[in-house]
């Protein structure tokens, strides 16, 4: 679905991104990890031509971005970002959005259509009761629904989510990752998103690429990329990973550093007994 | 299933009769009073002194009037749904100070002696221009800056009216008389030329500005979501820019600087039929006009038979007005 080859980008004399190599399978449910600053965010912005290329090629169903016109890209991938501008129109009228590629440059009104499938995506995110709100006045996490169901109703092929659950509590994180998956189990959708926690991503993702100053670390299922020794690695941080006793992924335990330096300072006279 | 909500339905009842009952009020009010029922009559009498009344005063003014402040506040909402942000309008972008400058110049250069198409033409050009280089300057990282492109606003104004007091200072005295009575924004326009082609170009706008409803309105969202709906936004704004200055240099040629125009009435506007342009594009227009009218009749009677210049009613009537509206709209609420 998503071929990246030996991609190159930034802003000024720096490189956000050296000579990047991702292939998304259609299907994929892939979570992209790493730290602040690692090039994932800019990795995105490249994807949706949001940015100027400096060398190397996003393929997108087999075609490449450059040579796609606004609308035929707007048809294929749609982006659903953490936070976006927010004028207050109704969650209907915000859904409808969604449906401009597929809009006649000088057609005023909406097809039936059109309304046809914003009220199924709206019933499918669970929003029908907000449906005359205006989006200013939901709460984080309803914004979100209604942001993921206007991506939804521009029916892509690949939907990319950036960091799209970061700042909402676990009921909106996991009702949002379950739909996704839902989506592209039942519906085939393909999936990228920018994921920050770890354990989340591990449950979820069917795989994951993880980044480092501007570079993939490592790419694969959730149990090869998930290690103590990638994210020492990538995050320069200490953390235990377990799997968990229902689902058997990974789960990745922080700890505190004074456990740490007294787990250490424990081990300490073992070492000189031997 | 609702294509159009009960609010549009109302503006598009209400908005064309509220302007023809103003453009009545401006047709009889004067030193020679007209009454209502008779503005009919006497059209078809062209011997009374009435009809000449009508015919070369009041009728070209009301025209002049419904135009420029249509087109005013059609320039103003167009601005602010590129921008997305309630300040912008003509008058605080520069571009009214841009236009000022390039019609002072075709003033005291001569060209306007020789062709009173000088006039709108050096006003858009002045108008374009400033659009432009306020754009151009206040985009960095591809993101617009707010306070700068305002900034940038304000100091182009200023810059303008150096130069055009300037010019003022260098040129002949019978020009002089010309360009303040000019700047202080008036609808008493004699030449027939000048207000025809106001109409034509205001009403020839409002109709190719409706080929930009779609962009305008997913705009809202912010330039990269619309981007990402595939909304070719460098191309709609440029045109829109365009659209937007040749409407200001026009307004500005014809009629002088008359501020807030744009500001005021499409933010009325907005809190009455809420943010869709499919509504918002005609309901300020006409708002506009409406409102013009209404600063004109008061502009010709308060001191008659003198009259004051009109930009002075807008200024008065359209900043209380704005303060008004804004200290009753709760703070939180965003508008665009």
């Amino acid at each position: 679905m998503l071929e990246i080859t030996d991609l190159v980008c930034g802003y000024g004399n720096d490189f956000c991104l050296d000579k990047v190599n991702i292939t998304i399978e259609e299907g994929a449910f892939t979570g992209i990890i790493g730290p602040n600053g690692s090039g994932k965010s800019t990795l995105f912005k490249a994807i949706a031509s949001d940015i100027p290329i400096r060398s190397g090629s996003v393929r997108l169903a087999g075609k490449d971005t450059t040579a796609l016109s606004l609308k035929e890209r707007a048809r294929m991938l749609s982006v659903v970002t953490q936070f976006q501008e927010l004028s207050p129109i109704t969650v209907e009228e915000f859904v409808l959005m969604g449906r401009t590629p597929y809009r006649g440059n000088f057609q005023f009104f909406n097809s039936r259509e059109d309304y046809q499938i914003v009220n199924y995506f709206i019933e499918l995110t669970g929003i029908t009761h907000l449906r005359h709100k205006r989006i200013t006045e939901l709460s984080g996490g309803e914004q979100q629904m209604a942001s993921i169901a206007s991506a939804l109703a521009q029916e892509p092929k690949l939907l990319l989510l950036d960091e799209a659950t970061s700042h909402l509590d676990i009921t909106h994180q996991i009702r949002i990752m379950n739909l996704l998956q839902e989506l592209n189990e039942t519906r085939g959708l393909t999936i990228a998103m920018i994921i920050h926690d770890l354990s989340l991503a591990g449950e979820f993702c069917s795989n994951l690429v993880m980044m480092k100053k501007g570079k993939v670390y490592d790419q694969g299922t959730p149990k090869e990329v998930l290690t103590y020794q990638n994210i020492e690695a990538v995050y320069e941080t200490v953390v235990v990973v377990n799997s968990n006793p229902i689902s058997n992924n990974p789960v990745v335990f922080p700890i505190a550093k004074r456990r740490l330096d007294e787990c250490k300072r424990s081990m300490q006279p073992h070492a000189e007994v031997k | 299933m609702k294509q159009l909500s009960s609010k549009t339905l109302s503006a598009l009842i209400l908005l064309p009769l509220m302007l023809l009952v103003a453009s009545m009020l401006s047709l009889s009010i004067g030193e020679v009073e007209i009454p209502f029922g008779n503005i009919l009559d006497t059209l078809n009498d062209p011997d009374s002194m009435e009809y000449a009344v009508l015919k070369y005063i009041r009728i070209p003014r009301t025209l002049l009037a419904i135009s420029i402040g249509g087109s005013l506040s059609l320039s103003g909402v167009i601005l602010q749904g590129i921008y997305r942000n309630p300040l912008v309008e003509p008058y605080t972008l520069g571009i009214s100070g841009g236009a000022s400058l390039g019609i002072t110049f075709a003033i005291v250069s001569g060209l306007f002696a020789m062709n009173a198409v000088a006039l709108p033409i050096a006003g858009f050009i002045g108008a374009f221009a400033t659009i432009f280089l306020v754009y151009t300057l206040s985009v960095r990282k591809g993101m617009v800056s707010i306070s700068r492109m305002l900034l940038i606003g304000v100091m182009i104004s200023f810059i303008s009216s150096a130069v055009v007091m300037f010019l003022m200072s260098i040129t002949a005295v019978e020009n002089i008389h010309g360009i303040v009575f000019w700047t202080m924004g008036s609808l008493n326009e004699t030449n027939t030329f000048l207000i025809y082609g106001m109409v034509i170009v205001s009403l020839a706008v409002l109709l190719l500005s409706y080929l930009f409803v779609g962009p305008l309105n997913v705009l809202r969202l912010g330039e990269t979501k619309a981007k990402h709906l595939g909304i070719n936004t460098q191309t709609t704004i440029r045109c829109l820019f365009l659209l937007t200055s040749l409407l200001t240099g026009t307004c500005i040629a014809v009629g002088g600087v008359i501020g807030f125009v744009g500001l005021i009435i499409p933010h009325v506007t907005r809190l009455w039929i809420g943010t869709d342009y499919r509504s918002l594009l005609f309901a300020s227009f006409f708002s506009g006009g409406i409102f013009l009218l209404f600063c004109d009749i008061v502009a010709r009677t308060v001191i008659a038979p003198n009259e004051l210049p009109i930009g002075v009613i807008t200024g008065i009537v359209g900043g209380i007005a704005f303060i008004a509206i804004l200290s009753k709209s709760s703070s939180n609420s965003k508008i665009m």
